[in-house]
């Protein structure tokens, strides 16, 4: 308010510029400190633990580049990293395109819109610990898939085996994740102008040439932001893998924050963890620069 | 405008992605302060400020290990207690705190000096605690308890480490299976021989096995940890070792022989399909299963399976049986894990915390009022239609004064479990491996379930020797034996 009362021609250009940052960067001091505390400073700690073995008691021990030494000599660490990768892949695979098909379901819908939404979000709320007992149910020989697929005349399908494992986990994770993407997707149809669909009509198009004219080129910008998104949620995937299967059978759905967590809280090697921590850091860091890079790229062209 | 609100949700993602990794050191990262400028809760220094005389005894603030919510006769008793203690020494506040001791956070508990200053652990834990200093010796507290002679040395053993005691025993367990019997009945199956060998534990399975209805003859731990504690009962009892220890070096020793035969048990176990396809079973799935009257037979501490059946599963106390682990042949032994509950001291506390903590912990062992609590817990939870579980071994020699008046106290109700006279006389516990544990057991729940889940032939002595390679190099090798 301030700034505006002053006659502009009454101060000098550099005194007003400084006034006005210094009014600026009050107002990111709460955001700074809080950034500070708590990420800037678990980021710069956890990258100086992982030079050290950390004991809380005796004190901790500088050992260099031992604990990245160990941890590349671990041969879980590349089944950790294989697991992960694969997990990232099938996720995209066979999860990506769920919530785009129902956005643009629901948005197609001519009534009952908002029920459709609540529906389609309801498994987002379940708790964790509900959600797994009810998956494991749902696995289960004898539970209602394998009942479904016995009283059709099909056999049962093992969903515990080595094969089926990581599977089994994709179809829970997109099962309780595509509620809130669904959201998203639905809020940048309804950005989507009128008009287009409209000129789309005239020019005698059907609902499919709609889809991949019109709607789809249009959430070009989301889908790449949500996949983006979707690959870091499902590279530092753990939770599901712990709780149905403990990171098995035979490390098959061992993923590397999994191989992480063990590390620091079965283990106790918290020097180790924090190497681990680090290398995934750098990865995903980098992996976010050429994104955006490709991306900057790409609207260039 | 378009491209820069791009920019700024992927440099959101930037800060996404450091959060997800700072997530994996930030246990370590709260360690900000120096130990020993964290080792003095904030309670008693303030009290220490608010009370500066230099009397004699000065005021000390513990957090006592209390259980959770819902165990409320447990709760009553433990303030009950408190009140008891704190009566007799008035400069010693004692505040009761839930927290139950699991080993995926007890680090977290340290880090942020959070554990209560008495907790409960159990008996794999006494190396690992004491070797990362989070709990202390007790040697010179014992020294100058006049009933330490008194304690059950079977239940002390695990935490005897290089000469000194770390825990102090609530009790023991030695491994068990637990049977239900009303599944046998339903088939028309014999019960098997009490003291039982393999396959005939493999033959019961496979008569009363049914997994058209989803119920296994046999329900072994397969996920996590506790899948290698429930493989390491077959380990012992066919004569087994998990290490050797020789010239301050620990060696991996279950690729014996005893090894392998233990492993070809469990592939024919799975080679019987008497196991349940989900292998992913942890300790509380496999109880959940046996409580639903989906298994017949689980693995387990004592009578833990038994109680959690009874009191919890509503399972009718004459509809569960006890055996020990079966002999690998006919007139062999029975040898299964051993293992506790401790009660030890936190590391972090202040000298005088600590002690008090330890005057506290004993305070009523050996004593009257411990009996009278049990008597009361007996009592309640009668009136809630409960069958009290005792354990097979407690603190004290069982032949001692103190363990004749615990008997005569257990006779009194008729709401108690019996342990048959034969279970006992069967049954040989042998404690768990002292070094690295846990890494051995993680390790082993690998071949287990390469086991559970392959089929066709598999190398056992070849998956056995991996196993112990990686263990060697992994785990054992870097063992410092002071």
């Amino acid at each position: 308010m301030e700034l505006q009362l002053d006659s502009p021609i009454a101060k000098p250009g550099l005194r007003r510029r400084t006034r006005w940052y210094f009014w600026g960067m009050l107002f990111l001091i709460p955001e700074i400190v809080i950034f500070f505390i708590f990420l800037w400073v678990p980021i710069f700690k956890g990258v100086a633990y992982s030079f050290y073995n950390v004991d809380f008691i005796s004190g901790n021990s500088f050992v260099g580049w031992q604990n990245y030494n160990e941890v590349l000599s671990n041969p879980d660490f590349y089944t950790a990293i294989q697991n992960t990768l694969v997990y990232m892949g099938l996720a995209v695979l066979l999860g990506f395109w769920v919530p785009i098909a129902m956005a643009i379901a629901v948005s197609e819908l001519k009534w009952f819109q908002g029920p459709a939404r609540i529906v389609g979000y309801l498994p987002s709320i379940i708790p964790a610990i509900v959600l797994y007992g009810m998956w494991q149910w749902f696995y289960d020989p004898v539970g209602p898939i394998n009942s479904f697929l016995n009283y059709i005349g099909l056999p049962s399908f093992d969903f515990y085996s080595k094969e089926h494992a990581v599977f089994s986990l994709i179809i829970l994770e997109t099962w309780q994740n595509f509620g809130s993407a669904t959201l998203i997707y639905i809020a940048g149809l309804a950005a989507i102008p009128r008009d287009l669909y409209e000129a789309a009509e005239l020019d005698g198009a059907g609902v499919w040439a709609r889809i991949r004219y019109v709607t789809l080129p249009s959430l070009k910008g989301l889908l790449l932001l949500l996949l983006v998104l979707q690959l870091i949620a499902t590279s530092q995937a753990f939770q599901s893998q712990l709780l149905m299967f403990g990171g098995g059978p035979d490390n098959a759905t061992l993923t590397y924050l999994l191989l992480t967590t063990r590390e620091a809280f079965t283990y106790f090697n918290f020097g180790k963890a924090s190497a681990m921590g680090v290398i995934m850091f750098i990865v995903l860091v980098v992996f976010s620069i050429l994104t955006i890079k490709i991306r900057k790229g790409g609207d260039e062209a | 405008m378009k491209k820069s609100l791009l920019v700024s949700m992927l440099a959101l993602v930037i800060v996404i992605a450091g959060c997800g990794s700072s997530n994996n050191s930030s246990p370590s990262s709260s360690n900000a302060a120096s130990p020993k400028e964290s080792t003095s809760a904030p309670a008693v220094e303030s009290s220490k400020e608010a009370s500066p005389s230099p009397a004699n005894a000065d005021p000390v603030s513990i957090i006592a290990y209390a259980f959770a919510a819902d165990k409320t006769e447990e709760n009553a008793t433990l303030n009950a207690k408190i009140k008891r203690f704190e009566a007799k020494n008035p400069n010693v506040t004692i505040t009761p705190k839930y927290w139950k001791y699991e080993n995926t956070e007890i680090a977290i508990k340290m880090a942020s000096n959070s554990a209560q200053t008495e907790f409960t652990t159990w008996a794999t834990e006494g190396k690992l605690l004491s070797s990362k200093k989070w709990i202390i010796d007790l040697t010179d507290n014992l020294a100058n308890w006049p009933y330490a002679k008194d304690l059950n040395e079977f239940a002390l053993a695990p935490y005897i480490i290089e000469g000194k005691t770390y825990g102090i025993p609530i009790d023991a367990y030695g491994m068990t299976i637990t049977i239900n019997k009303k599944l046998f009945e339903q088939k028309g199956v014999p019960l098997p021989p009490l003291d039982w060998t393999w396959d005939e534990l493999i033959e019961a399975a496979k008569a009363v096995n049914d997994p058209a209805k989803g119920i296994a003859g046999f329900i072994p731990m397969g996920k996590g940890t506790e899948a290698g504690w429930n493989w390491t009962n077959f380990l012992y009892s066919a004569g087994g070792e998990v290490q050797t220890v020789a010239d301050g070096k620990v060696t991996a020793a279950f690729n014996s022989e005893a090894g392998l035969n233990a492993l070809k048990f469990y592939k024919n176990l799975k080679d019987a399909n008497v196991i349940p396809k989900n292998w992913a079973l942890g300790y509380g799935d496999a109880l959940t299963l046996f409580n639903q009257g989906r298994g017949a037979m689980v693995m387990c501490g004592s009578g833990n399976a038994l109680d959690g059946a009874i009191n919890q599963g509503g399972i009718n106390k004459d509809d569960v049986l006890l055996y020990p682990i079966p002999s690998m042949t006919k007139g062999g032994k029975h040898v299964g894990v051993a293992g506790g509950n401790y009660k030890v001291i936190n590391g972090l506390a202040t000298k005088e915390q600590q002690k008090a903590a330890f005057d506290f912990v004993v305070d009523e062992y050996f004593t009257d009022a411990y009996l009278d609590s049990i008597d009361a817990q007996i009592t309640s939870q009668k009136a809630k239609n409960q069958v009290y579980v005792p354990q097979l071994i407690n603190y004290w020699n069982d032949s001692s004064d103190y363990g004749k008046k615990y008997e005569e106290i257990l006779a009194k109700h008729d709401n108690v479990y019996k342990y048959s006279p034969e279970l006992s006389k069967l049954m040989e516990s042998k404690p768990e491996a002292t070094y690295e544990t846990q890494a051995y057991y993680g390790e082993m729940a690998n071949a287990i379930q390469k086991v559970f889940t392959s089929k066709g032939d598999l190398d056992l002595q070849k998956i056995l020797d991996d196993t112990a390679a990686k263990l060697q190099k992994g785990s054992f090798d870097k063992v410092k034996i002071e």
